[in-house]
């Protein structure tokens, strides 16, 4: 019981870190102004309207409803993408960690009232409604009912978004006078829908996300084949149905724990008595540490300890140079608000941010694999040449790539137009180098591994760094 | 579905994503997103 508590308290901080992060424009909540940077060129995971005042980024359904509706697209690749990515690597976790109005309805849910039910009469059928909201307001009615200009309009946000009404509409609407006066039936319609659906939140668990949510509809699709799936220990479990009891959203995890419904809120895993259920990442992390951490005082072997720092430094090069080129919205809007603090500096210190950046990744990584080299338990760097022979010049490849990669990046980055022009290295390279270390990992651990797989990769990662040298030569040329 | 096609799956939808986010951002539909996002959106706030 304890530990089931000290879950959701987990949970609900880091949905209110998320919710404070991607809503952190605090001057919007004072001006009534929404923030215009360059954040907003990305979407974030969950329902956050992009009218919220404090929203930084933009809300995946109201983008793809945006772009399908428009004139010059038609069928949106990039807001897909984004939603498709999201959902293989995370599934519906986005609805039980990452998603705004899930946060709102968690808190509703907690308030005491004498009806406390998981599911609305009907629940059978309804809950595939989502679907059909999906299908109608986002797709069909956004690309085939246009206005006079030919441009579709957003339906789910005009006629059913509470989301929208709570996060956006009620903050800006009571800030701006001139919002007040344009006020009509669809105001009226919209804070309806709003209010029925956070009443019904205080007496069922998470009605939006069980029987509206599109978005909720299309991350449960990826549920089964993404990266974070719960398994079950069969013979551990005893289908004694606390997983089901524990569940807000009615699931028997025990037979479908990938089930798309599921919103990964991780109540059954903190309730099941013979901790049968576990997710596929701890699974991955237990692996990890078996490997890095093979002692049984892994802190008393400096060698182990220097392993552990390789995987730390990896995972902050990776992330520092992910960073560098993902996050080069984010990166503006540091540099506007020094350029607002100190008008005079601002565009300098932009300049030596980045080239910290780019030094902080490469230091890191190279840190990583000499760390990696210098690993002397388990024979690694005997074994490796043995095994691997010329295979093992991965590294050095890999690095030298990745160091004249980098700048070519940011070189790149700084001559796009308005900075979105996104660079094939990072994006196919950096992937590529984590496969290839993988597969030396494997290689090492089980000599019989296929060289094949290793020169695939090597050889795609040769294909993107001469993409990304094509795209330099055309860009300096023009 | 065996765990070996799942990670297949997986694999590629992965690869699929960022080649659609790539091919998103060459046809210039970050714009058209930058755009609707930095402009008060009336139908979403109610009064569209």
């Amino acid at each position: 019981m304890k530990k089931r508590r000290f879950t959701e308290k987990y949970r609900h901080l880091i949905q209110a870190v998320w919710f404070a992060f991607t809503n952190g424009y605090a001057r919007g909540y004072v001006t009534g102004k929404i923030y215009t940077g360059n954040t907003k060129y990305l979407c974030v995971p969950g329902l956050n309207c992009y009218s919220c005042p404090g929203a930084i980024g933009s809300c995946p359904i109201g983008s793809l409803q945006a772009i399908i509706g428009s004139n010059t697209y038609r069928i949106s690749l990039y807001v897909f993408g984004f939603i498709s990515l999201f959902g293989v690597l995370l599934g519906r976790l986005v609805c039980g960690f990452l998603c705004p109005f899930g946060l709102v309805q968690d808190l509703l849910y907690k308030i005491p009232f004498k009806i406390k039910e998981k599911n609305l009469p009907g629940h059978k059928y309804l809950k595939y409604m989502r679907y059909v909201i999906l299908a109608v307001f986002v797709v069909l009615l956004t690309s085939l009912v246009h206005d006079v200009t030919g441009t579709g309009v957003p339906w789910f946000c005009e006629w059913i978004c509470p989301s929208g009404t709570l996060l956006a509409g009620i903050p800006l609407i009571t800030m701006n006078p001139e919002f007040q006066a344009a006020l009509g039936f669809q105001f009226i319609w919209k804070f309806s829908i709003m209010i029925i659906i956070l009443l019904v939140s205080v007496a069922y668990y998470r009605p939006f996300c069980k029987y509206i949510c599109p978005l909720g509809a299309i991350y449960g699709v990826f549920n089964p084949v993404s990266t974070y799936r719960l398994i079950i220990d069969h013979d551990k479990c005893v289908k004694c149905g606390m997983c089901q009891k524990a569940c807000g959203m009615d699931i028997k995890t025990f037979e479908t724990p990938n089930s798309t419904d599921c919103i990964r809120c991780l109540k059954c895993v903190s309730a099941c008595p013979t901790g049968a259920i576990d997710s596929s990442w701890n699974i991955s992390r237990r692996k990890l540490e078996a490997h890095f951490l093979p002692d049984e005082e892994p802190a008393a072997n400096p060698e182990v300890l220097k392993t552990t720092l390789l995987a730390v430094a990896a995972v902050i090069a990776g992330l520092a140079s992910t960073i560098t080129v993902f996050g080069y919205g984010m990166q503006a809007v540091f540099r506007n608000n020094l350029l607002e603090l100190v008008p005079d500096i601002g565009v300098a210190v932009y300049g030596w941010l980045t080239l910290f950046k780019a030094a902080v990744s490469i230091i890191t990584l190279i840190a990583g694999v000499v760390l990696f080299m210098q690993r002397k338990d388990g024979n690694a760097v005997t074994l490796a040449r043995e095994r691997l022979g010329k295979a093992l010049l991965f590294m050095p490849i890999g690095v030298i790539g990745f160091v004249v990669g980098l700048p070519f990046c940011l070189a790149l980055l700084s001559t796009a137009i308005n900075g979105v022009l996104i660079s094939p290295y990072p994006l196919i390279g950096l992937p590529l180098l984590y496969f290839a270390a993988r597969l030396t990992e494997k290689k090492i651990s089980d000599p019989k591994t296929s060289d094949i797989l290793w020169w695939i990769v090597f050889v795609l990662a040769a294909a993107a760094a001469a993409v990304t040298a094509f795209m330099i030569f055309v860009v300096y040329r023009g | 579905m065996n765990e070996k096609t799942r990670k297949l799956i997986t694999w590629l939808l992965l690869a699929a994503s960022v080649v659609m986010i790539v091919l998103g951002v060459m046809r210039g539909e970050p714009f058209a997103v930058f755009n609707k996002a930095i402009k008060v959106c009336m139908q979403c706030i109610g009064i569209g």
